[in-house]
């Protein structure tokens, strides 16, 4: 299902970056830095949630102290205790949402989408990620030392946020596409990228079939984080389904960290992946028309412990968000 | 609306895609560190019992405390996952992954409480060896009871 | 002669846990609960206590062994008390291990943070 968005802008962004983001290939180009997985905290949690802050205070400055209508949150961690904490400090009216890692692209479509109200003029989307806090929600105590094949991938640490309203800038959010959770029997929790790659297929073309583009109408199309093996698979489903050969194609797990580094393994995952990546890097090269016309396709894998240990598969989902500048 | 990926054409892809591990090194390392440990609880055992005045039952019950103190301290000073990932089942499959397994449970833990999160949390992994343990031993034990009479 | 019995050993164990986790994809908790009751299983024969008696500590140190001591306990007391002797004799050799491996963690626990 796609809608078109009239009157909708992305204003601007922050993110601070946490370790093997702020050192990587993208070093300097965030708004602050964190060095350790502590960062003076006593637990990660309190770690997450007071990077998520600073995140959202550099946002509200660099937005001249504008009236916030609406703080749309997401993170990794059980019931989004971070988004719902970091959130506390605000008092802005908040929605938390969750689609794991295609929770920046949800953000954005739901955040088009109430600008229809004529009350609503300005809203802020978050997204957080830590590495040590998703490893303790999703597999074992970080201290455990299970080895990981080295196609699995490695999470994110940053809070990132964005402003999105009706007030005009040079970045217009024209449509995007909400997805179907789909997946084809990978049961690998390890394997995040075999397992959404295909809702990632699924909802591109549904994209362009909905609104009769071809992929070359995108200067560039980023997916979220399928990893340095995902980015091929991806490439290779879409030719042996739909036929077409990609060549303006990208994955941002695969440019967000410094692939040298075995510790990263496949590269970035985490909701604040994309946006990391984005924020930072596209969000620039599209001000200084380098990238004219962009599509984000964000995704997630929507399991759990239980769901995992219940030998289930893993369900996917993916978003699109499209984005010009004018 | 009929989704047409197919979940067979997709194994193809994947499959040439996804690497497969690299087998044969990682073998040959558990296989050396495995037997390293081997040795050197052997020599533990042959110190300690060089000791008069301990028995050869004392020796061996030191031996494996001390093996089990060094595996909670190296993943007490976050040193113990880092050889996990080179070493891999070397130093999983020994006492040494049995001791790692807790420690770091009881570690990741402890910020929610001594009860409800040492407490509740510290056999988390490990708990299973001591279950298995005993069910199988009282299964085999009662064959054995049966085949031998004691 | 007995230092290349127990590396062999344990390298042998651990060679085998390492196909099973890598090559079978089972976790490392499956695979070390096959391991301890393969242990208790090989002392229905006693084919265990021939192992260490060859392999010294090499067999001692694997999880096996940990199999192994449970069920060396429980039938020593079947022989003295008959069936009953299942629940009251399994700890009686494992005891140093576990007290040795709570105590140790629920320490260091208190004391030390989880880093990376």
């Amino acid at each position: 299902m796609t809608i078109n968005f009239d009157n909708v802008y992305l204003n601007n962004t922050s993110v601070v970056a946490g370790p093997f983001l702020y050192d990587g290939p993208l070093k300097g180009n965030f708004d602050d830095e964190y060095k350790d997985f502590y960062d003076g905290e006593k637990t990660y949690e309190d770690c997450e949630i007071k990077e998520l802050i600073k995140s959202i205070n550099i946002l509200i400055k660099k937005e001249k102290n504008k009236k916030i209508d609406l703080m749309i949150s997401s993170d990794l961690n059980n019931q989004l205790i971070v988004s719902n904490f970091a959130s506390k400090n605000f008092g802005i009216p908040y929605l938390g949402v969750y689609n794991a890692c295609a929770s920046i692209c949800e953000e954005l479509i739901i955040a088009g989408s109430l600008l229809y109200n004529k009350d609503i003029h300005n809203i802020i989307c978050t997204t957080s990620g830590h590495n040590m806090t998703s490893e303790r929600t999703y597999r074992n105590p970080t201290e455990y030392g299970a080895s990981k094949p080295e196609y699995s991938t490695f999470t994110v640490s940053s809070g990132t946020s964005c402003l999105v309203s009706d007030i005009k800038s040079s970045i217009k959010i024209e449509s995007g596409t909400i997805g179907k959770v789909f997946d084809l029997n990978i049961k690998d929790s390890n394997d995040m990228g075999s397992a959404m790659t295909p809702s990632a297929v699924l909802t591109l073309f549904e994209h362009l079939k909905d609104l009769n583009r071809k992929p070359n109408y995108y200067d560039l199309i980023i997916s979220g984080d399928l990893g340095k093996y995902g980015e091929k698979m991806f490439k290779e489903l879409y030719k042996e389904e739909y036929g077409i050969e990609l060549n303006n194609y990208i994955d941002s797990a695969v440019h967000i960290y410094n692939n040298e580094d075995k510790r990263v393994l496949a590269g970035g995952s985490g909701p604040s992946c994309l946006p990391s990546y984005v924020y930072s890097k596209i969000i620039p090269d599209m001000k200084s028309k380098k990238l004219k016309k962009v599509l984000l396709l964000a995704t997630g894998a929507l399991l759990n412990t239980t769901s995992v240990n219940q030998k289930k598969t893993i369900p996917c989902v993916c978003h699109a968000v499209s984005m010009e500048v004018i | 609306m009929v989704i047409k990926m197919n979940a067979d054409r997709y194994t193809k892809i994947r499959d040439k895609i996804i690497p497969k591990p690299k087998l044969f090194k990682k073998l040959l390392i558990s296989f050396f560190i495995g037997g390293l440990i081997g040795v050197i609880g052997e020599l533990l055992l042959m110190i300690y019992s060089s000791n008069e005045s301990l028995s050869y039952n004392e020796s061996s019950n030191l031996m494996m405390i001390t093996l089990i103190f060094v595996a909670s301290f190296l993943t007490a000073i976050g040193v113990f996952d880092k050889l996990v990932t080179l070493f891999g089942a070397g130093l999983i499959i020994p006492i040494t992954g049995f001791a790692h397994s807790t420690t770091s449970s009881a570690m990741e833990y402890r910020k929610e409480g001594l009860v409800n999160g040492i407490g509740t949390n510290i056999f988390k992994l490990s708990g299973t060896v001591i279950l298995y343990g005993v069910v199988s031993a009282y299964i085999f034990g009662i064959i054995r009871y049966i085949i031998f009479g004691g | 002669m007995i230092f290349i019995y127990a590396f062999f050993f344990s390298g042998i164990v651990c060679l085998i846990g390492e196909i099973l986790i890598t090559h079978f994809k089972l976790k490392p908790g499956v695979v070390t609960s096959l391991f301890v009751s393969l242990g208790a299983f090989l002392d229905i024969f006693n084919i265990y206590d021939w192992f260490v008696s060859k392999c010294g500590a090499g067999a001692m140190v694997v999880i096996t062994s940990f199999g192994h001591l449970i069920m060396h306990g429980a039938i020593l007391e079947t022989k003295k008390t008959g069936l009953l002797g299942l629940f009251s004799g399994m700890f009686s050799f494992t005891t140093a291990g576990i007290t040795a491996t709570i105590v140790f963690s629920f320490i260091f626990a208190l004391f030390f943070k989880p880093k990376n």
